[in-house]
């Protein structure tokens, strides 16, 4: 158990090793281009007020009138915000698929020395799982300090007259595209995070049933994809074919779909056993 | 340990941030407004039986708006609730309180608050099969089930309703137990839909609904039946009013109040209500009909006997501002009386109050015998700094009679 862990460990330090440089860069651009929207956004807005008191003589109040007050839940609503957030879901989507197949399309078919190493083919998996999951808590993480680094950044900028400070907290808690990623309501964070994880081992699977089986392989990947999904969904019809609206209730719903998901998860992870083990072919 | 470094450096990036996240979420502030009720006259216990949905909005901030609810004269924001429980939730007040006490019993049934009635000791619904399966074909079988709430077992009827393909929809439900009363629209099988009251015996069941009144005799062809908001169904009197329509365009119509009733439950008939000169408000309280003549800022209140039709003045009962015991054109055309109603003797109301393009709900309680102001009040922020920026917009309202 200890030496399979040790395993585990190593092997993902080496994914880690792999991954550093494109999650360094995708933490760069989120520093970045949020660093830039937590400067430009509120000189931005400075500019208008100042260019509207000028060019009318107006007061303070006249100001606030026209433009309202600004605060940091306005810059979070930016695209310096969303942008960063977007391009490193995506990076790392995609990187899902190339830990895979960089072993196989290399210089070297380096998979054939990685399934030929005196260790479980599935720590091997489970190392490339975790490497993601490292990778996408990461930029969350990032994302979080950024977030606290911007707030006095936005006040400072913003003068006061002008600056509604709602607080950092409410600031993130109106944003729904934070509900997904920080842990505002735990049980729906933990929710989202179980999504993703049971997303990837489909995805894991679909991507060994090809190397397995080639094109014949990406059909049945197609058609596994498919078939989790309509597992998954399959509650959402229960109202119609009892033949009643109210037969359960939308928490219950809920539940099954959440049960159905850890199945897929549980499957998933089964399914690329078998082929990881008795399939796959370098 | 040195080739880890990047590793554990995450580690520690990823714990850090998280931790440092979680601690500072749990000692800022909640950002959703802190509400209080604030009493202008009167006790605010009296407030106690009202249970309302609001909006809650901020002129300096319209993205942090949330809903917000009264019940049991606490606040709580639906945003704050656990992800689970938002998901059954509804804005009905009546609906949440009736999952929230009864969930097995309410499965499977209609979510139309309508449709239920209830006494202390039983809770009693009625509904047809497409209320639950909009797929269905019409039939003329309603499903009457009744809650015995202290052994919590439930007895289920299954009883037909006219003999033609009509499609029932229920509007009303009223129990004088053991006489439920069932206000049915009946449509689509003649070009004009029937307005019929049926009772059915709880305690001597039969195979059919029993039809005591039609009241589509009350109406005339450009008209539509109203019935009232009550919040107690158990009164003896159901106050009903017909609204004449008159189409102005194409895309509008005008609507006016062309008549007044109280079903009575008890004689299963139908009492014609002599209108005042001018807007007439009409109330049922246990065995008792109210008649109101609403004036500038105040409710010139009689009470009706129902044999002889004699009014007789009860007394004047200030209002808080002209807009109380008006009713708001935004509300549900089919119900009356849904900002002002008499229970146990105690008139409540409720009124949106603009005040420098902020809206706050102002509550009234006075009782009808004595006019004396029970409540006067309204809702705002415990932050006074934030009261000036803050509206409040109820959205749905209703009185538990049980806690009256």
């Amino acid at each position: 158990m200890k030496k399979s862990l040790h395993t585990l460990l190593k092997l993902t330090n080496f994914e880690m090793e792999r991954l550093s440089k494109f999650l360094f860069t995708l933490m760069g651009l989120t520093l970045l281009f949020n660093l830039v929207g937590y400067i430009y956004t509120p000189m931005q807005h400075m500019g208008k007020i100042n260019e509207y008191i000028t060019q009318n003589s107006a007061t303070t109040q006249q100001a606030l009138d026209a433009f309202g007050r600004f605060s940091f839940y306005d810059v979070t609503q930016t695209l310096w915000i969303a942008g960063p957030i977007a391009i490193g879901v995506s990076g790392l989507l995609l990187y899902s698929i190339f830990i895979w197949y960089r072993e196989w399309f290399g210089k070297n078919t380096f998979a054939y020395r990685l399934l030929m190493l005196p260790v479980s083919r599935m720590t091997l998996y489970f190392s490339k799982l975790i490497t993601v999951f490292i990778g996408i808590f990461t930029l969350i993480a990032t994302q979080m300090l950024s977030l606290f680094i911007g707030h006095p950044i936005v006040s400072a900028i913003i003068e006061s007259a002008y600056f509604n400070d709602i607080g950092l907290i409410a600031s993130i808690q109106m944003n729904p595209l934070f509900l997904y990623l920080f842990p505002l309501d735990f049980s729906y964070f933990l929710m989202v995070n179980g999504v993703g994880i049971v997303v990837l081992l489909v995805l894991f699977t679909v991507i060994l049933m090809e190397r397995s089986y080639s094109f014949k392989g990406i059909a049945m990947g197609i058609l596994y994809g498919i078939a989790a999904l309509s597992l998954v969904l399959f509650p959402l019809f229960l109202p119609n074919l009892l033949n009643n609206q109210y037969i359960l209730y939308d928490s219950e719903l809920m539940i099954i779909i959440i049960l159905l998901t850890i199945i897929v998860g549980v499957l998933s992870i089964f399914t690329s056993r078998h082929l990881i083990n008795k399939k796959i072919t370098v | 340990m040195n080739k880890y470094v990047k590793l554990t450096s995450l580690f520690l990036l990823i714990a850090l941030a998280f931790i440092g996240f979680s601690i500072y979420k749990a000692q800022a502030s909640s950002p959703y407004s802190q509400m209080k009720v604030v009493t202008t006259e009167g006790k605010p216990e009296y407030i106690e039986p009202v249970d309302f949905f609001g909006y809650v909005s901020h002129s300096q901030n319209f993205s942090n708006s949330s809903t917000i609810e009264f019940n049991d004269g606490a606040f709580s924001y639906l945003q704050e609730k656990p992800f689970l429980k938002r998901m059954d939730h509804s804005f009905d007040p009546k609906l949440n309180d009736l999952v929230d006490n009864h969930r097995s019993f309410m499965r499977g049934k209609s979510r139309r608050p309508e449709q239920y009635t209830e006494t202390d000791q039983h809770l009693i619904y009625a509904g047809s099969k497409t209320d639950v399966d909009w797929n269905s074909s019409i039939s003329n079988q309603m499903t009457i089930s009744v809650l015995d709430k202290a052994s919590d077992e439930e007895e289920a009827y299954s009883v037909t309703i006219g003999d033609d393909g009509a499609y029932n929809d229920v509007y009303a439900t009223y129990i004088d137990y053991p006489t439920l009363t069932i206000f049915v629209n009946r449509s689509g099988v003649s070009d004009t839909s029937r307005n019929l009251v049926y009772t059915f015996d709880i305690e001597n069941p039969t195979e059919a609904l029993t039809e005591v009144v039609d009241l589509s005799d009350y109406l005339d062809k450009n008209e539509t039946l109203s019935v009232s908001q009550l919040s107690d169904k158990t009164e003896r009197y159901i106050p009903l009013k017909t609204v004449r329509q008159t189409v102005v365009s194409d895309y509008d119509y005008t609507t006016e109040t062309s008549g007044y009733f109280a079903y009575d439950v008890e004689a299963q008939e139908v009492i014609e209500i002599p209108p005042l000169e001018e807007e007439t408000l009409l109330f049922s309280d246990n065995d008792t009909i109210y008649v109101g003549k609403p004036l500038n800022e105040s409710i010139e209140l009689y009470e009706m006997n129902p044999d002889d039709k004699e009014m007789t003045l009860l007394g004047t009962l200030e209002m808080a501002t002209p807009i109380m015991g008006q009713e708001d054109s935004s509300f549900y055309s089919d119900r009356f009386n849904q900002s002002v109603t008499i229970l146990d003797g105690k008139l409540y109301t409720y009124g949106q109050e603009y005040v420098d393009e902020v809206s706050r709900p102002i509550f009234q309680i006075t009782d009808v015998h004595t006019q004396e102001t029970l409540f006067k009040g309204t809702v705002m922020p415990k932050d006074m700094t934030e009261a000036d920026a803050t509206s409040i917009e109820v959205m749905e309202y209703r009185l538990d009679p049980l806690r009256n």
